[in-house]
């Protein structure tokens, strides 16, 4: 039978230039999904351990706050309410981080990113400094604007385009 | 670009990272020849589309289980092809299918019929070991192995879709006839 050869001349056939688009889409919601089960996961044994820490280390004296800086009565109410807003901006930045990033931005953010890893490290051991949270807040802040600023140029883009 | 060629080991390597620009300099070294191949074995653009996709997104989320470089078209190929066939299980498990007649006859039409869409009237599951055999040279053992049947099988399957191919082109009118019961 010559199918066979005449099978093997058929023409060759381009894909859809949309298709590209969508696997790649794919990806990116896929790598953002594993992202996030990390982060809960993370999320999930940390409470874990702070609700399992006082069965191994005893309960805290409710009358010293930190561990070793004695805060004032005033100073709690601003420590609480740094910490609320800290999480505030924590979450906030959470969502900003599935936007995209320009190549301008990238080294400011890692850097800040980097300074954040380094001030949660301190105050992991020291959870009552209320500067050190001030500080958070303001690295916190500075990143969103960045996210907030990169999407929304990213926006600008788009509909110009 | 054809399944028959691999790719170096620093692509593999990139690939195993999940590095983006690696991942879409593969697609368009592959995307001709996996869309062709979809297309043929399907027969419509639509499940060709979710083949390739699908087929695409598990080579590379899967490319750290591949050890040679060179074997990624033929590792790719199969995945297409399986992809194909899992739209189309139920007809490929189907052993029943074997006495059937070809589902998609059409009306002839005046003009000449070509190759084409004399391929494009088979069954699928025919369509596909003829394709498999006769353009990707896959052997008997290969395809029963991705179909999940016997040589033979296969070896019907292919004597079949050739005489089927062979009848259209002859005389496409009376191929395309759908028998009609009268009341």
């Amino acid at each position: 039978m010559n199918e066979r050869n005449e099978l093997n001349s058929l023409p060759e056939i381009d894909p859809p230039p949309a298709l590209w688009s969508a696997i790649r889409g794919e990806l990116d919601r896929r790598r953002a999904s594993r992202r996030n089960s990390r982060i809960l996961m993370l999320a999930v044994a940390a409470a874990i351990v702070l609700a399992l820490a006082p069965l191994f280390f005893g309960q805290p004296d409710p009358s010293l706050p930190g561990i070793d800086q004695p805060v004032a009565a005033g100073e709690v109410d601003e420590l609480v309410k740094a910490r609320a807003l800290s999480a505030l901006l924590e979450a906030e930045l959470r969502q900003r981080r599935h936007g995209t990033v320009s190549a301008r931005s990238l080294e400011s953010l890692l850097w800040l990113e980097t300074e954040l890893a380094w001030l949660d490290a301190r105050l992991a051991d020291q959870p009552s400094d209320l500067d050190l949270w001030r500080q958070r807040i303001e690295l916190l802040s500075e990143l969103n604007r960045h996210h907030y600023s990169d999407h929304w140029h990213a926006e600008v883009q788009a509909t110009t385009l | 670009m054809s399944f028959s060629n691999g790719i170096d080991e620093l692509s593999l390597a990139a690939l195993k990272r999940a590095c983006r620009g690696t991942q879409e300099r593969i697609y368009r070294r592959y995307a001709t020849a996996a869309w062709t191949l979809a297309v043929r074995l399907c027969g419509c653009e639509a499940q060709a589309w979710d083949a390739v996709q699908a087929g695409f997104l598990r080579a590379f989320e899967r490319a750290g289980q591949l050890r040679q470089p060179e074997r990624f078209g033929p590792w790719l190929r199969r995945i297409i092809v399986n992809q194909v066939m899992d739209l189309n299980r139920q007809r490929f498990e189907s052993v029943d299918s074997l006495a059937g007649e070809p589902e998609a006859m059409e009306p002839a039409l005046s003009e000449a019929i070509d190759l084409e869409r004399a391929l494009a009237q088979l069954d699928v599951v025919d369509r596909t070991v003829l394709w498999l055999h006769d353009v990707e040279g896959l052997t008997h053992g290969e395809i029963a192995e991705l179909a999940g049947h016997s040589m033979s099988w296969s070896k019907t399957r292919l004597s079949r879709a050739r005489a089927r191919i062979q009848r259209w082109l002859e005389a496409p009118d009376a191929a395309s006839t759908p028998t009609v019961s009268l009341p």
